[in-house]
């Protein structure tokens, strides 16, 4: 009997992936633990390995198709089998690492799935599930006009006339962006992700911070880097700043600080995950990055160490540029973009305690001098968040650069 | 045919017809006989049937109710007026213990044809002691039937039915409703069964159920609504117990979405138990979760503003409906 080629489940919120490449053709011969396929979901790419040995009889889907977690995707027909092997319809069989997500599993053979293409929950209204299964719609096409997004049977009947519309905030729809033609696999989840996030209320704050006291430790500790800086003290602060941390599928909060750390890669943008990030110290935050820096470069990456961040930080320092107005990567509603820290001038009034001292300022102008600064921009989805919390969260990561002792 | 009379002349209607109908048929209270009631509700009665089939009493809850439960054991159907149904609660044993038991624990050997006529209900600044609306209690307990007059059809017919019922039967009648008028067929032998409820009015948008003097108000919103495009269904329970579970269930089913109104209190009310029928059966049915009004938990007010504040009228039905069909909630 052909042995089926699954598509894998490879964390907990991926609900489908979409094959990006097949590596093998139809008719080769493959042994088995050989790449296969590869595939990709909006947050990693991920090589499946051929499950047998044997050839490659059938795929059932070309490069670009998406297919639900567990759904088989091709044959690998055993020695003396036919070649066209694998029975009629696709039978699904459970993903090789986790569980199918129960609504998953309700849903199966339906058309109304109720979890979006990240994972979260898609929230319906009870008579909206009905109708969506009686008219044969797929919930993860509706976009719910409800309270927090919830889908209504209005919401089905519009999609019934006007066809798959967007979805749930923060979600990206997999069905509903066509993808140029030649455009690199690699690329295709960031071409969705951008496409969706173009849609969102982006509005920006922004403020150079004065970052002496930090360059200084930083020169004398040497045991972290402004990425590492910029984690901790946002950890920190998104304890309190919990607008900053909203979570676009529910409206509430993210639970946990999670911090996504934009990589540049050869395989293109990544976004690798400092997990619970408030509880490690400066100089952990730091080795945890550079741990993640190594595996995303060597596309090594694990689903365990991207998603579900709730904010997330893009540093472009590294690049000597000065400003980065980078976008959320939805369902988070906000990111911090820092540049390079440089020596600027910057305009100082004289402090009073200097006064009474024995080099005590005699001129009470304001003086020009040389400053480490760093330019800082938040970028939020106007919806979930105001200006003035992500300004005032802004001035508080200002005020952590010019006194990072507290956050040590 | 129809008549337009008041509340009052319906349920006066229904005792003269069900009294000369039925020779086992009297009725006990406090004022009721020389004075006709404190509505008025009674005026008439003794002189067309006399002192004894119209009996004025002693101040005593308890022995007027323990005087109806035996005379509806050993073969009348009394009809016992409590004043106010606030009062209720001094005679609860008689009530809930007696007669409401009685014909189960005697395996139906007898049976307690008994009707408590109970005036309920907000009115201007009567106060807390008597102001209140305590179906929920009576739902709550095994073996009494419940019903809630809207409207003076609602009132002849119910009365009627209750004391043709041989069940106990709590009648409570609105107080701020006995003036009121409204159309009554031309039927003397008009009855509105026990159990059923009435559709007052058709739309496919929202359903409000709701019963008593809370229907009027239901009506008054749907009114409001249709000038705003919203059409609502007005479901009229009629009977609190047993309830029209059927006809809640349609009105589910074709409009989606539900309030649930009463004066009562919320917290623990009878619309409590019909939104949780509606959560437990109707489940792929809603739309929007159901919608409860009912009065504030708190003794009524006598201060008029505030009592005008904690139950639900037409405005506030009109708004939680709106809210509904609107999609935010």
């Amino acid at each position: 009997m052909p042995v089926e080629i699954v598509m894998p489940k490879l964390g907990l919120t991926m609900v489908s992936g979409t094959i990006a490449r097949w590596i093998k053709a139809p008719g080769e011969t493959v042994r088995e633990g050989e790449p296969l396929v590869e595939v990709s979901t909006d947050k990693i790419a991920y090589e499946v390995e051929s499950p047998a040995n044997g050839t490659f009889a059938r795929s059932l889907g070309k490069d670009g198709d998406e297919f639900a977690c567990g759904d088989v995707i091709g044959y690998i027909a055993l020695a003396g089998e036919a070649e066209t092997g694998g029975p009629g319809p696709a039978t699904a069989s459970p993903a090789p690492f986790v569980e199918v997500p129960r609504e998953r599993a309700a849903a199966n053979g339906t058309a109304a799935a109720s979890a979006t293409a990240n994972g979260a929950r898609i929230i319906s209204s009870p008579a909206a599930r009905r109708l969506a299964r009686q008219l044969g719609v797929a919930l993860s096409d509706v976009r719910g006009t409800g309270p927090r997004g919830r889908i209504t049977m209005a919401d089905v009947h519009e999609v019934r006339h006007s066809g798959p519309a967007h979805i749930a905030p923060g979600d990206v729809p997999a069905a509903s962006v066509t993808l140029p033609p030649r455009l690199p696999a690699a690329r295709r989840a960031i071409y969705r992700k951008m496409t969706e996030v173009g849609r969102l209320p982006l509005a920006q704050v922004e403020t150079v911070a004065r970052v002496d006291a930090v360059h200084a430790l930083m020169q004398r500790r040497g045991d972290f880097g402004w990425t590492a800086f910029a984690v901790r003290a946002v950890a920190r602060l998104l304890r309190d700043h919990s607008d900053l941390r909203t979570d676009a599928t529910t409206g509430a909060p993210f639970d946990r600080i999670d911090i996504g750390v934009a990589a540049d890669t050869p395989h293109g943008l990544i976004v690798p995950v400092v997990r619970d990030a408030e509880r490690r110290s400066l100089a952990e935050t730091q080795l945890e990055i550079v741990r993640l820096a190594a595996l995303a470069r060597d596309g090594a990456i694990g689903a365990d160490d991207v998603g579900g961040a709730c904010f997330s930080i893009s540093n472009v320092g590294p690049q000597g540029v000065e400003r980065v107005s980078p976008l959320p990567d939805p369902p988070q509603t906000a990111i911090l973009g820092i540049g390079a820290a440089t020596l600027r001038p910057a305009v100082e009034t004289p402090a009073t305690e200097r006064l009474g001292g024995d080099f005590a300022v005699t001129s009470s102008a304001p003086s020009i001098v040389a400053a480490w600064m760093l330019t800082c921009v938040v970028s939020f989805d106007h919806r979930f968040i105001d200006g003035a919390p992500a300004a005032r969260f802004l001035a508080d990561f200002a005020r952590a650069c010019a006194d990072p002792g507290v956050l040590l | 045919m129809s008549r337009t009379i008041t509340f009052t002349e319906a349920t006066l209607e229904a005792m003269r017809e069900e009294m000369r109908r039925d020779p086992t048929v009297f009725l006990m209270g406090e004022d009721i006989a020389k004075q006709g009631g404190i509505f008025g509700q009674f005026r008439g009665l003794p002189q067309e049937f006399g002192f004894d089939r119209v009996r004025d009493t002693p101040i005593s809850e308890a022995a007027l109710v323990g005087a109806g439960v035996g005379a509806a054991l050993t073969g009348c159907r009394p009809v016992v007026d409590m004043h106010f149904a606030d009062f209720i609660t001094c005679a609860m044993d008689e009530v809930v213990n007696q007669a409401a038991k009685l014909r189960y624990m005697f395996g139906e050997q007898c049976i307690v044809p008994m009707t408590l006529r109970a005036p309920d209900g907000i009115t201007k600044s009567a106060g807390s002691q008597h102001s209140q609306a305590l179906e929920g209690w009576f739902v709550h307990t095994p073996g009494l039937e419940v019903v809630i007059p809207a409207d003076a059809e609602d009132a002849k017919g119910l009365l009627k039915a209750a004391i043709r019922s041989d069940n106990p039967t709590l009648y409570f009648e609105h107080k701020m409703l006995f003036p009121q008028k409204g159309p009554v067929p031309d039927d003397d032998d008009f009855v509105v069964p026990i159990g059923k409820a009435k559709t007052m009015r058709d739309g496919e948008d929202v359903a409000i159920v709701t019963y008593g003097i809370t229907v009027g108000r239901a009506i008054e919103a749907a009114t409001l609504l249709e000038a705003e495009g919203i059409r609502a269904t007005v479901i009229n329970l009629r009977t609190v117990w047993p309830l029209d579970y059927d006809a809640i269930a349609d009105a589910v089913a074709r409009t989606h979405r539900v309030v649930v109104a009463h004066e009562a209190v919320r917290v623990g009310g009878v619309g409590a138990e019909i939104a949780s029928f509606i959560g437990e059966h109707c489940f792929d049915e809603l739309d929007a979760p159901v919608l409860r009004l009912g009065a504030a938990h708190v003794p009524v007010p006598f201060a008029p503003v505030l009592q005008e504040a904690m139950y639900p009228r037409a405005a506030m039905i009109a708004d939680a409906a709106r809210r509904l069909v609107r999609r935010d909630v």
